[in-house]
């Protein structure tokens, strides 16, 4: 563990591909590689989403189990590793919220505490150029179609769910999203 | 995507980012759905925009997971087995790489034609013929029965499946299809525009039969199609698929 959190951050990715790829030959050690290089972040995906600690440390448990079953398939070339983690996290997580049907009752203040917690560099596993490129394209949003977009993706809402949460009809959130990721398209450059 | 965009071509890339980013519902993601398996510009164009909208996770904090965590998840990892060199863990084979990730139902379609003959022969012969089985030939004839017969492209995954709409039977032949451990395939009916339903979970291999429900009937009609993915085992069936469509091929009468 503290030769992990030694490494630069390129080693880091490397020593994450590695670990990533015995998985799929079956090695647990591996696996705990894998899970002491990205725990913590995938753990974090998971909070946005599912909001209560111990719901969200059972959904980690879920995340690396299919990690286990589902490193073989993972190909390096269509996405990175951390990437492809945090997709799992987020798919799991929405899907566990969704099934205990706890999102019903969660109480939402509006539009809270997902604001711009701007990502530190050193906890950003996959640092690529265009990950940074993001960040900034979505700071350049409008404030509402910046914060629509990422409670749909962090909690998983839908637009209804969004209208309802944010209080303001369905076709303005619609037309949120919408013209947010209009701007995001031309600002990422849509190639 | 450097193609010129007209009103219709940014409409349908927004279209693609509202799917990636999951706030459609309804129609609208039915519609979705299908394009997603039917259309492969718009597949790509979710990709497109799945791969920079999860660098959106990047943003969120880290934060230290408690000790017991680990653990908990060794514990529930398959046994290893003995390390005799012989006995390498299976479950996580790599699955065959399908001529089919790019969905193309044209193909599909193609060799479902082609094929849909040698279908019949498989399955139109019955067990022994008990009273009701007259209807066998005349069902045939009268176009009640449809079939479905798909591979893959490297012909390592097949499905033959044979619908009897009359007597409320689904008969299948299923060749190759090997999920990882705590994974299943999982068939689909994807109507004609329409949105992708679970048929539930088959084997990956061998012949299956069940008697289908009324509103599956209704679903399966020429012109809909049968696919296969492979799906989390423990919470099937599925509302929609969340994988690679491994094979898809349409139902033809015969």
């Amino acid at each position: 563990m503290a030769e992990l959190s030694s490494l630069s951050m390129t080693d880091k990715r490397a020593a994450l591909a590695s670990a990533i790829d015995r998985v799929a030959d079956g090695d647990r050690h591996a696996l705990k590689v894998v899970y002491d290089l990205t725990a913590a972040k995938l753990l974090g995906v998971v909070m946005h989403i599912a909001r209560d600690r111990e719901q969200a440390e059972d959904i980690l448990q879920e995340v690396f189990l299919k990690v286990w079953h589902r490193a073989g398939r993972f190909d390096q070339a269509q996405a990175s590793p951390i990437t492809w983690l945090c997709a799992i996290a987020r798919n799991t997580a929405i899907d566990s919220v969704r099934k205990s049907g706890r999102r019903a009752q969660v109480g939402e203040d509006v539009l809270p505490d997902i604001e711009d917690d701007a990502p530190r560099a050193d906890q950003m596993l996959c640092s690529e150029e265009d990950s940074e490129l993001l960040q900034q394209c979505l700071e350049r949003l409008q404030d509402d179609h910046r914060r629509s977009i990422r409670m749909a993706f962090f909690r998983g809402y839908s637009h209804s769910e969004l209208a309802e949460r944010v209080g303001v009809p369905l076709g303005t959130v619609k037309s949120w999203i919408r013209r947010g990721l209009a701007s995001l398209k031309g600002c990422l450059g849509g190639a | 995507m450097p193609e010129p965009e007209g009103p219709e071509g940014a409409d349908a890339d927004i279209r693609a980012g509202e799917y990636a980013l999951g706030v459609l519902e309804g129609e609208d993601l039915a519609v979705a759905q299908r394009a997603m398996l039917a259309d492969r510009t718009f597949a790509e164009r979710v990709r497109w925009w799945r791969y920079r909208l999860n660098r959106m996770a990047e943003a969120a904090g880290a934060i230290e997971p408690s000790p017991e965590v680990w653990p908990a998840i060794e514990r529930r990892l398959p046994e290893p087995h003995e390390r005799d060199g012989s006995a390498a863990p299976q479950p996580l084979a790599r699955p065959p790489v399908t001529g089919l990730r790019g969905w193309s139902l044209a193909a599909a379609l193609a060799s479902t034609a082609a094929a849909a003959a040698t279908v019949v022969l498989l399955f139109v012969q019955p067990p022994p013929p008990r009273q009701e089985a007259p209807a066998d030939v005349a069902s045939a004839a009268s176009g009640q029965r449809l079939v479905a017969q798909v591979q893959s492209e490297d012909g390592s995954l097949s499905l033959a499946g044979l619908v009897e709409p009359d007597s409320r039977r689904l008969a299948l032949n299923i060749t190759g299809f090997a999920p990882a451990e705590g994974q299943a395939a999982e068939l689909w009916v994807v109507p004609e525009g329409g949105a992708p339903r679970s048929l539930g979970l088959i084997p990956g291999s061998g012949a299956f039969r069940r008697v289908l429900t009324a509103a599956e009937i209704d679903q399966l009609v020429e012109g809909a199609s049968l696919a296969v993915t492979y799906e989390d085992a423990g919470s099937a069936p599925h509302e929609a698929p969340s994988s690679d469509i491994l094979v898809i091929g349409a139902l033809s009468r015969v």
